[in-house]
């Protein structure tokens, strides 16, 4: 079985890394403009280990470190042979093409910001109509407040995509995809927001291969 | 940063990871992906030690 890392410009440049498994990496060609990098492996039975997603991801980073545009593939089942997987990458190839020049010389920045939920300790002192009420005047606020957050830290940004309150606590999570030159001005935004909300916590992960900003259309969900 | 969170850095990583390999990144026709439950809903659970990793540097801060 191929199991595939990343999709590149032809041509793909190797990292000295070994595969999941310890496999040795291998550019496929998938068409004129476009190459592939995959290792063989044995057929995967189950969920993938830890070890195996952790593999994936070192060679993605690597492959990273040293093609302009790249994008990261998700974990798959893999392809039985490189003509199908050339079949695959060709019949969405100028959306591939597309999305690498989207993501060239970019790295993704992932954040969240947690807040206190003070909502469930008033619930007690009120009627429930007023507690509705104070509580949509709560999530206007946070509404408003991750917002700002979001367009100041997106300045920087080349592209981004937030949500605002996924859960009571968490205010914001969003995802970056930022030309490297503009990951010190991002730094320098975090730092502000960071001070000016001591209230909040903040928790940035990254620089990531851009894997957010990698999907085609159709792949979000 | 004090030395009590940096298990909890790894496990936030580890998540972050875990979430963009099986979640994110390109999806070609033929290849079956599996996917893992919503990272913002696993955050959830992780805020408690958030919350008590956020105290604690304020209270060695306090200390200090």
């Amino acid at each position: 079985m191929l199991h595939l890392y990343a999709l590149a410009h032809r041509p793909a440049q190797l990292a000295p890394i070994e595969g999941i498994d310890g496999s040795r990496l291998q550019v496929s060609a998938a068409s004129s403009a476009v190459d592939s990098v995959v290792s063989v492996v044995s057929t995967p039975e189950g969920q993938p280990s830890e070890a195996a997603i952790l593999e994936h991801a070192a060679v993605v980073e690597h492959l990273a470190a040293v093609n302009d545009a790249l994008l990261p593939a998700r974990y798959g089942r893999g392809y039985p042979d490189e003509a199908t997987l050339a079949d695959a990458i060709a019949e969405r190839e100028s959306q591939v093409q597309a999305a690498l020049e989207r993501v060239r010389g970019c790295v993704e920045i992932g954040l969240r910001v947690f807040t206190d939920d003070p909502g469930v300790t008033r619930a007690g002192e009120s009627t429930g109509r007023e507690y509705m009420v104070s509580r949509l005047r709560e999530v206007r606020s946070a509404d408003r407040l991750a917002g700002d957050l979001h367009d100041s830290l997106a300045a920087a940004a080349k592209e981004s995509f937030s949500r605002v309150l996924a859960s009571p606590q968490l205010l914001l999570s969003a995802t970056y995809l930022l030309p490297r030159p503009e990951l010190g001005p991002f730094r320098t935004a975090l730092a502000v927001a960071e001070r000016e909300h001591p209230e909040l916590t903040f928790v940035c992960t990254g620089p990531w291969p851009p894997y957010s900003f990698a999907m085609i259309d159709g792949d979000r969900r | 940063m004090s030395t009590t969170s940096r298990p909890l850095e790894q496990q936030v990583t580890l998540i972050e990871l875990v979430d963009r390999v099986l979640n994110k990144g390109v999806v070609l026709t033929g290849d079956i992906v599996l996917s893992v439950a919503d990272v913002d809903l696993v955050y959830v659970g992780l805020r408690v030690l958030l919350a008590s990793v956020g105290t604690l540097d304020r209270l060695e801060r306090e200390v200090e």
